[in-house]
């Protein structure tokens, strides 16, 4: 019996290294695409602080008055809201779906009446009447990996305790300080 | 004729044409070729530990990559009526703001679609979802901040257990 490996065998060892050799290219590609859309999460919620924080410094307020002219805005963008309110040099695109990879992203003035639990979650100061928070909606959920990782991303590179998690689908992420660096 | 060719071989001078061999480009290739033909690599075993154990890695790769993309969801039930309504409500809203129109159903790829019932009547969209003994509803125009404010009074309660919870 010949020692020499037979056609059969040459071939079945090169299938058996490409398969780990594809799955891990294949998760590598999965890891950066997950890193490059964290990258730009945190991003957009950089220039988010960035602009809510320029607005309050021109106009000692967080938010404008809504369109409908008798009371702050509440929640911004607001698809659900029939008038649209503009927030100067806040770009909506910043809180898009489509731009954050499945997350919706909303600017929220806090409301003791409503949100008063929000300061039993330890962020860094209490949070006063008109604050902004962002609202975090997930796609999928914390447990789904890649939002976790792009979760974790944000609590990373931003400042820490500025993250809460209500629920797996519901975070809460503290403006105030945060700023376009 | 015989005793020609018998002379001639014995005039070849072997060791220096086999040393000439080696510096020949064109009788290179079939001369290593047929040597690693003959030469044993590796041992016959060896080529099933290399292939069991690509094999695993491959595998223990993919199933991580699965990972990925599987849903998973920790949510009680009523927790995850409301967000899903939200999100559903949010999206036919985003859906209406573009297009001016409804949606004439809810597309696939929206989560959560399977486990939420659309319909449009009078021009105003319903959505309505039940699991776990939970039924939870929403009509377009009502205040969606009250799905979301359910979850909030849930999260107070299970706080106790969450508090500190840092994302793992």
């Amino acid at each position: 019996m010949s020692e020499s490996w037979s056609r059969l065998e040459v071939l079945l060892l090169v299938l058996a290294l490409c398969f780990p050799v594809g799955a891990g290219t294949s998760h590598f590609y999965n890891e950066m695409q997950t890193r490059v859309a964290g990258t730009q999460v945190v991003k957009n919620v950089r220039a988010i602080a960035a602009s809510t924080n320029a607005y309050h410094d021109a106009t000692d307020r967080w938010f404008p008055v809504s369109a409908k002219g008798h009371a702050r805005l509440r929640v911004f963008p607001n698809p659900f809201d029939e008038h649209t309110t503009e927030y100067q040099s806040l770009d909506k695109a910043l809180f898009a779906r489509e731009n954050n990879h499945g997350m919706v992203l909303q600017l929220v003035s806090y409301d003791e009446n409503k949100d008063g639990w929000l300061n039993d979650h330890g962020f860094n100061s209490r949070f006063q009447s008109d604050d902004p928070y962002l609202r975090i909606l997930l796609d999928y959920g914390s447990e789904h990996q890649r939002e976790r990782a792009i979760l974790r991303q944000l609590q990373q590179e931003l400042n820490n305790g500025v993250l809460a998690k209500l629920d797996d689908h519901l975070f809460v992420l503290d403006l105030r300080g945060l700023d376009d660096e | 004729m015989m005793s020609d060719k018998k002379e001639m071989l014995q005039n070849i001078d072997f060791d220096n044409l086999i040393l000439e061999s080696e510096k020949d480009p064109d009788l290179e290739y079939p001369a290593q070729g047929e040597m690693l033909a003959k030469r044993r690599i590796a041992p016959k075993p060896m080529i099933l530990v290399i292939w069991l154990a690509s094999l695993l890695l491959g595998a223990l790769i993919t199933m991580d990559s699965i990972h990925t993309t599987e849903r998973v969801g920790s949510r009680g039930a009523e927790v995850q009526l409301g967000v899903a309504l939200y999100h559903l409500a949010h999206r036919v809203e985003t859906y209406k703001d573009r297009t001016g129109n409804l949606p004439d159903y809810l597309e696939p790829q929206w989560q959560e679609s399977g486990e939420v019932e659309y319909r449009v009547t009078n021009g105003r969209y319903h959505l309505s979802a039940n699991a776990g003994g939970f039924v939870r509803e929403y009509s377009q125009g009502e205040d969606p901040e009250l799905l979301l404010f359910e979850v909030r009074q849930l999260g107070q309660q299970e706080q106790e257990k969450v508090k500190g919870k840092e994302i793992e």
